[in-house]
């Protein structure tokens, strides 16, 4: 009966996503936004990790990087020092890129003041609640990943859509859960986030990539 | 042992952890700003030994899996007072569940060297499952964590106390043991640090059954 057990249990916390997303820019005529994580520096590496939304209007040279404790204008969207292990999860370009990031340069800056004011580590308001929050607020279809631990701050109590818009969740500063057609099942005990997404197919951890099965959306 | 015995040491022990604390707060008052930590995400493949032939094999799983994430910190530069958190959760087939969720709200603790420490404290726990009956656990829970060197680690935890069932109020033993052997790699960028995936086993004793399994898990720690 435990002949399985060793390889199951490797697997569930190496934590692993097979078929990453691959770090390829839009071209530069065309308006972009990126969803990005990494993982903080060593030793924190696989039990946290740090969003960043990078814009970029068509035919500029340089991305505008928007997150907490950071920013300004780069050339490389996917790399932000000293973030480690980068994750590219999402990717929105043309007409619902432009329409993003004039949302994006509208709400972000009086989110990320709002949460720089109040930080709290676990289980919020951090850098995973500000890209949460915008996510949300622009419509941006996407979903942190299960160790971006403070994605599902929403103070005390609070209920809403989900950022992919497909569920509902219901949280408090201590638990919380939340269902969606793809996001599936998730459970989310102290910041820590356990699960299963439906799309694409992964068991949900507070480690490594965050996911075991495919690769973040 | 009397119940009344039972009360007079655990309560005896309580207030020598108490007292420990006291002194490791009264040190850390007077200067003191070490302290080590670590933190714990563990992953288990526990089956449950067989029954002997005249019982009655119990309900619930007879292997499960089991996820945990336990925290565990000591203020002091060598000795101070030490806290812990741990929650627990499992499932298995035959379909079954388990819970422990564990509260070490006073102890003591040794720092060794940089982020190595042992300590003891009194655990508070609710626990209970398909195959255990709900229960209010108090026992002595102790922590060791011992570098090798700059990449190997031994970590082990022990919990030894009774289990209080919620539905008729008896009295269980339980003894758990979980140690295991962390490969990974230390930093000094901020303060020494170290972090790894470790492998290693565990065993139970809990309201007269017997589990055993594999863990496997990931842990960082700090200390100064």
């Amino acid at each position: 009966m435990l002949g399985r057990a060793p390889l199951t249990v490797l697997l569930v916390v190496g934590g692993c996503a097979i078929l990453p997303r691959q770090f390829t820019a839009p071209p530069a005529d065309t308006p972009a936004v990126i969803l990005m994580t990494g993982g903080l520096p060593p030793p924190m590496d696989q039990i946290a990790r740090h969003p960043w939304l990078a814009t970029r209007r068509a035919g500029e040279a340089e991305w505008h990087i928007w997150e907490v404790g950071g920013g300004g204008t780069q050339a490389d969207p996917f790399h932000n020092s000293p973030y480690v292990e980068p994750i590219l999860h999402g990717v929105w370009t043309g007409a619902e890129a432009e329409t993003a990031i004039a949302c994006i340069e509208r709400v972000a800056p009086g989110v990320k003041a709002h949460i720089e004011r109040h930080y709290f580590l676990v289980p919020g308001p951090n850098s995973n609640t500000f890209g949460d929050e915008v996510l949300r607020a622009c419509k941006l279809a996407a979903s942190l990943p299960a160790n971006s631990v403070g994605k599902d701050y929403r103070g005390l109590i609070g209920a809403g859509l989900t950022s992919e818009r497909t569920g509902v969740q219901l949280e408090t500063a201590l638990v919380g859960v939340k269902l969606g057609l793809r996001e599936g099942v998730e459970v989310h005990i102290l910041g820590l986030t356990f699960g299963v997404d439906l799309w694409p197919p992964a068991i949900l951890i507070p480690l490594g990539a965050g996911r075991i099965g495919f690769a973040d959306r | 042992m009397t119940s009344r015995r039972r009360t007079t040491r655990g309560l005896g022990a309580t207030a020598l952890l108490l007292a420990a604390t006291l002194l490791g707060c009264r040190s850390l008052a007077r200067g003191g700003d070490g302290f080590a930590a670590s933190l714990t995400y563990q992953a288990a493949a526990i089956v449950r030994a067989p029954a002997d032939g005249t019982a009655a094999p119990p309900p619930g799983p007879r292997a499960q899996g089991e996820l945990t994430v336990r925290l565990a910190a000591m203020v002091g530069r060598r000795v101070g007072p030490l806290v812990g958190l741990s929650l627990a959760g499992g499932g298995g087939a035959p379909l079954g569940a388990s819970y422990d969720v564990a509260l070490v709200p006073i102890g003591i603790g040794a720092r060794l060297h940089r982020s190595s420490f042992v300590g003891i404290g009194l655990a508070l726990a609710t626990t209970g499952g398909s195959s255990t009956d709900d229960a209010i656990v108090v026992a002595g829970q102790a922590y060791a964590e011992l570098a090798l060197g700059h990449r190997l680690r031994l970590l082990s935890y022990a919990r030894l106390g009774s289990d209080q069932l919620i539905a008729d109020g008896l009295d269980r033993r339980r003894l758990e043991v979980t140690a295991a052997v962390r490969l990974g790699h230390s930093f000094d960028r901020f303060i020494p640090a170290s972090n790894g995936y470790y492998l290693g086993a565990t065993w139970r004793g809990q309201q007269g059954q017997e589990q055993w399994g594999l863990v496997i898990g990931h842990s960082l720690d700090a200390g100064r």
